[in-house]
């Protein structure tokens, strides 16, 4: 169980202050799979990285399993929207990298490794260098980089941002069945796009920008286990419609707000 | 599983034979053999002109090289300044890597080196030339002195530059899967920071011949440099010409050799 | 850095012969001498001309050829081989070329302090304006714009850059073009104040005069960069 309690973030950029989160709070359940969605600079990545334990909240507190987060550690495993793969290393080496961090000698993780490469449609690619490979390639490589580590939170920014549409669709839904048929871990997912975290999430936390605030918590109210068909189902197109118009109008204020010459500091 | 590696060379290399090599190679690059062509008729023609005596014509030149570049007192200098070079830079590399590594791990470091690597590198190091010449006199030490001072800031630099250029993500991803120290700089900053500390290899391979040669010539009569000194007073110009095209020639293969070591290398680092 | 400064002041007093490492101290006696000293000054005066005569000349011609060559493809490709040549020898051994050809006197020692800023200068402007890519003079042109005015407005501002930073490594090399004509070239100026000094074992004031080459060197890279960001102001960048 995630816990995120009144987490406010302050960066200091150039000597202003800036403030990137205030006052979050909201909880995951275990084993569900929740989205972080709204406009730029609402701050999900910045919480994300924090329950990564790679950024400290300024104030408040976020704690797993009823420990807080201070650092990073095995029960967690990020997938990052740029791949960020060893460009001198092959895929293997890339995907066995948590695990080598984790200490594990070489056969093992390599077996380990092959096996999870597997899990996300690479066999046969160990060999290969990321950049012989596609964008959903690489990511793939990402994805089961991290799910070798077999951590008991996912976490994901933005992991498809980087591809194009068709590949991204492709990803949504490999992933989509990836996690119901074998992870089921708890899951947080940053993104952009409402259609994705509909159709990949239990729970969509909405957000504001400027500074990044919770504006509300979905339930995604389609039944597990999902497939490809609920894409094309009304109630889907439906749901998501009304979400997006919701992201965009916030987009909109802040866009009109920031050219009216708005300060980084709203009331 | 469908196969969908295909490498870039692998359709050129079946069959291919030196010669359609060398017409490939001509064809990227005529007009630079062009140009050489005319600029050698160029020379030539003026050369026999007679314009000035510093103008031999180029047939000239080649005639005196040939006698030259076998006779003993050229190969006895240019072994003087290889030996020379031989001493002086392959320690400077290594401690120049090391000490470049340790400056870009560790603040302290390059705290303490700083000044030293950032002056060498503005001032007008042939400056320091004197000052060898006087503590160490008219001798090999000297030269390998000079070489030495000469490798030591840039491979330093560069290799610093390498290491700091490590890209951020990737040390972050690092810190995500808790790895530790070492891991991070074995995985990550070392293959990272390879492609410049090769550039700076290559800067300090030629600054090496340049250092060597300048302080064989400030020194008068040890290597090549000392034989372009005198030949130079006794304006034996062909001569003079051909030992200045070995050099160059020297200059730019060891150069183009580096290079080619560093492409390799590159094409297994395609940053995004 | 003091550090250092103090690590040398030890040893060089821990020497009894001082010949070769003279103290801090007495290097900083040696400048005032030095400084005081009208010979000196005639001697810098002596070696100034022939470094501002080869200076100017060498980023003029280097910028100017530069220019030509980076807009003209194919006169690049002909000429590129001559100046990788030339690149990559060490300038030094064509002081003897100039001697032969010009003597001594004042272009024989300008053309040395030439030679060693020329390349640098050229090879840079050549890589800036080249590096203008076709895409931003399709644009130009889309546009109806005259390849004079696209030059003036759009590829001279962009090879900026790499032209004032060829500049200024072009400046640090003629300082070192001086240096050599110097110390190769039998001179009435700095060089034969070197000469003599290392004769007579004046290592004090052997140590001082190199550091007021030093000095000269930083002086004319900083008055460079100062230029340089003055001219890129509107990179926004320090």
């Amino acid at each position: 169980m995630i816990e995120v309690k009144g987490v406010s973030k302050v960066f200091s950029r150039n000597g202003k202050a800036f403030e990137a989160l205030r006052d979050v709070t909201f909880g995951v359940d275990t084993g569900r799979f929740i989205s972080l969605i709204g406009p730029s600079g609402c701050g999900k990545t910045t919480l994300l990285k924090m329950m990564a334990g790679l950024i400290k909240p300024t104030q408040g507190v976020i704690e797993i399993g009823g420990k807080e987060v201070t650092g990073s550690g095995p029960d967690r495993a990020l997938v990052f929207q740029n791949f960020v793969l060893l460009p001198w290393a092959d895929v293997l080496t890339n995907a066995a990298f948590g695990l080598e961090a984790r200490g594990l000698p070489k056969k093992e993780r390599e077996e380990l490794a092959r096996a999870h490469l597997d899990r996300v449609g690479l066999g046969g690619f160990e060999r290969h260098y990321p950049h012989e490979l596609s964008g959903g390639m690489q990511q793939r490589v990402g994805i089961a980089r991290a799910l070798a580590v077999d951590p008991d939170t996912l976490l994901m920014d933005e992991p498809f941002g980087s591809l194009d549409a068709i590949t991204r669709n492709v990803m949504q839904h490999d992933l989509l069945r990836l996690w119901q048929e074998t992870a089921t871990k708890t899951t947080v997912f940053v993104t952009h796009s409402m259609e994705e975290a509909a159709l990949l999430s239990d729970q969509v936390v909405l957000m504001d920008t400027r500074p990044g605030r919770v504006s509300q918590v979905v339930e995604v109210p389609f039944p597990r286990p999902r497939d490809q068909a609920l894409s094309d189902s009304t109630d889907y197109l439906e749901f998501t419609a009304e979400l997006s118009h919701k992201l965009e109008q916030m987009q909109r204020i802040d866009m009109a707000r920031s050219m009216e010459g708005g300060s980084d500091d709203d009331g | 599983m469908v196969d969908t590696h295909t490498s870039p060379t692998s359709a050129n290399a079946a069959g291919d034979g030196s010669v359609a090599k060398v017409s490939r190679w001509l064809a990227r690059y005529w007009l630079q053999t062009l140009g050489l062509v005319l600029g050698a008729i160029a020379w030539e023609v003026i050369g026999r002109a007679g314009v000035s005596p510093a103008l031999p014509p180029i047939s000239a030149v080649f005639a005196a090289g040939t006698e030259l570049w076998s006779s003993e007192r050229f190969v006895e200098s240019v072994k003087t300044t290889a030996g020379s070079i031989l001493i002086g830079l392959p320690p400077s590399l290594v401690v120049g890597v090391a000490l470049g590594l340790l400056m870009g791990l560790f603040q302290p470091v390059e705290w303490f080196f700083r000044p030293y690597v950032n002056a060498s590198l503005s001032l007008p190091l042939v400056a320091v030339i004197p000052i060898i010449l006087l503590i160490f006199g008219l001798s090999r030490t000297t030269i390998v002195v000079v070489i030495i001072l000469y490798v030591l800031p840039v491979v330093m630099v560069n290799t610093f530059a390498g290491v700091r250029s490590t890209d951020r993500d990737l040390i972050d991803m690092a810190r995500s899967f808790n790895a530790r120290r070492g891991l991070t700089i074995r995985r990550i900053v070392l293959p990272s920071s390879r492609a410049l500390t090769l550039a700076g290899v290559r800067i300090g391979v030629g600054r090496a011949i340049t250092g060597g040669i300048v302080a064989e010539q400030v020194i008068g009569v040890l290597g090549v440099g000392g034989l372009v000194q005198r030949l130079g007073g006794a304006f034996a110009v062909e001569a003079l010409y051909a030992v200045i095209l070995f050099i160059g020639t020297v200059g730019v293969l060891s150069l183009a050799l580096i290079n080619r070591i560093e492409q390799r290398y590159q094409i297994k680092e395609i940053r995004a | 850095m003091i550090a250092g400064l103090i690590g040398w002041e030890l040893y060089a007093r821990s020497l009894e012969n001082n010949i070769f490492f003279p103290t801090v101290g007495s290097m900083a006696e040696g400048l005032v001498t030095l400084v005081q000293d009208s010979d000196f000054w005639t001697a810098y005066r002596l070696t100034l001309v022939p470094f501002l005569w080869g200076w100017v000349s060498s980023m003029a011609a280097g910028v100017l050829l530069g220019l030509i060559a980076g807009l003209n493809k194919t006169l690049w490709k002909l000429i590129s081989p001559y100046v990788a040549f030339f690149h990559a020898l060490p300038v030094s051994v064509l002081v003897p070329v100039m001697v032969v050809a010009f003597g001594i006197d004042l272009l024989a020692r300008s053309s040395v302090v030439f030679l060693f800023g020329f390349f640098e200068v050229l090879l840079s402007t050549v890589v800036g304006v080249s590096y203008i890519s076709d895409d931003i003079r399709d644009m130009t042109r889309s546009f109806g714009m005259g390849p004079v005015r696209a030059f003036r407005r759009v590829v001279l501002p962009g090879a900026m850059p790499a032209i004032m930073a060829g500049l200024r490594i072009g400046t640090g090399r003629a300082v070192v073009g001086m240096v050599v004509m110097e110390l190769l070239l039998v001179s009435v100026g700095v060089g034969r104040l070197i000469i003599r000094y290392r004769a007579l074992f004046e290592a004090d004031l052997l140590y001082a005069l190199v550091v007021t080459l030093a000095i000269f060197g930083l002086v004319a890279l900083a008055a460079m960069r100062r230029l340089e960001n003055y001219v890129l102001r509107w990179r926004g960048d320090s």
